[in-house]
């Protein structure tokens, strides 16, 4: 019990931080991000001694952030753009504040989930693309399309609707 | 590798650097610019998702995690408790008693269960192979390590997805269920006409595991089966 108990302790400290940012990416609400982070604890405490490996700890993890995650959708039939932008600013007093990050994280924002979800497993944690195929469960090359697509749709946002890239620039 | 290949892997992966891309930088100056403009680009992702973590998350889980315990604790010892008063009143001549679980989620899987191929219970199956399990537990993204599965298949039970089992355990045949969206909030006992076994939380959704009510053997060591089935599914990135 003592040895789980610690096992337990260590997940916590090294991956909980990881996985508050996660599930705020995910959800779009603070509270609603702790609550998740608890919940997928609470869950893996459960089940510990079926993690059979520690190096895959992370990804175990937030498999099952993304399942409490989908569990809560299922709950609350609560769609990600229902959540009012008003909230998202009202929360950012915490967050760096500078116009350029401050636009793009209203972009973020705005990025459909499945295109979201995979820039942040690669940018915020370095997961690569067969971790993210595998974490999801889709073919590699559907990884890297919406890879693609996250950032060219950011760089558009950001842009003011400009098109990526000009054909005339290309040879 | 020309521009369009170029620009497709740097906005898939900014930091591939495989020898095809790195020779097209060297002739190509829109393409050097494009990549550190996208290189820039990430850094300010990196930045815009580094949110503040609130103080002290680590120790609520903890805290959490430990009433949680104490509660169980708790909750065990008044089951005890509650025990051993029905033992007292099977001392002064009580009625048998029998508990009846709640739900838990269990009708959609017992119907499912009744409708189960009818030639596996004649017991006489041959295990399948070890790739077919494979291919079949990959479609809900789980992995067992199981032998002498004789069924397998990815059933619709109460409108999802789940995994549908026969296994032999020595002498004996269980019928296995997960279903993945599923997550009862306890172990449930299942005790009807048909079926006796146990509901049980996993990582990945409910498990159930049932044996044969009439077949005696079988019911005795569905505990042991279900506890055994508990560690021999995971969740495929468990791996």
């Amino acid at each position: 019990m003592q040895r789980k108990q610690a096992q337990y302790e260590n997940l916590v400290k090294a991956y909980s931080s990881w996985l508050y940012r996660y599930a705020y990416w995910l959800c779009g609400e603070k509270a609603t991000s702790e609550d998740l982070v608890q919940e997928t604890f609470l869950r893996a405490w459960r089940f510990l001694d079926s993690l059979k490996d520690e190096g895959s700890a992370k990804s175990w993890l937030t498999t099952i952030l993304r399942r409490e995650n989908a569990r809560r959708f299922e709950r609350k039939q609560l769609q990600y753009s229902d959540v009012e932008m008003d909230t998202i600013s009202s929360e950012r007093q915490d967050f760096d504040t500078r116009p350029e990050v401050l636009a793009l994280r209203n972009a973020m924002h705005r990025l459909p989930a499945k295109y979201r979800e995979p820039l942040v497993l690669q940018v915020l944690e370095g997961y690569n693309l067969e971790e993210i195929a595998a974490m999801f469960d889709i073919p590699r090359n559907t990884v890297a399309t919406r890879l693609h697509r996250a950032r060219q749709k950011l760089r558009k946002f950001l842009e003011g609707e400009e098109e990526l890239l000009s054909i005339d620039e290309l040879h | 590798m020309n521009c369009i290949e170029f620009r497709h892997l740097i906005l898939t992966d900014p930091s591939a650097k495989p020898s095809e891309a790195e020779a097209h930088l060297e002739t190509c100056a829109q393409c050097t610019r494009f990549k550190q403009e996208i290189l820039d680009l990430d850094s300010d992702i990196e930045k815009a998702l580094s949110i503040e973590v609130p103080e002290g998350l680590a120790a609520r889980i903890m805290l959490n995690q430990s009433l949680k315990q104490t509660s169980l604790l708790q909750k065990r010892w008044a089951q005890l408790a509650m025990a051993a008063s029905f033992v007292v009143a099977a001392v002064f001549g009580a009625t048998l008693l029998t508990v009846q679980e709640p739900d838990a989620g269990a009708e959609p899987m017992l119907a499912h269960a009744n409708h189960q191929p009818h030639e596996f219970s004649d017991g006489e199956h041959e295990p399948i192979s070890n790739e077919e399990l494979e291919v079949m537990m990959a479609q809900l993204q789980l992995t067992a390590s199981l032998d002498n599965v004789v069924y397998a298949a990815v059933c619709p039970i109460d409108g999802e997805r789940a995994a549908h089992l026969v296994i032999k355990d020595g002498e004996d045949q269980y019928t296995v269920m997960l279903v993945p969206e599923h997550s009862p909030s306890k172990m449930y006992t299942v005790d009807d006409k048909i079926w006796r076994g146990y509901i049980s939380p996993h990582p990945a959704g409910a498990l159930a595991v049932l044996a044969d009510a009439n077949d005696e053997q079988a019911v005795a060591r569905v505990r042991e089966v279900t506890d055994k089935l508990q560690s021999a599914i995971y969740l495929s990135a468990e791996l």
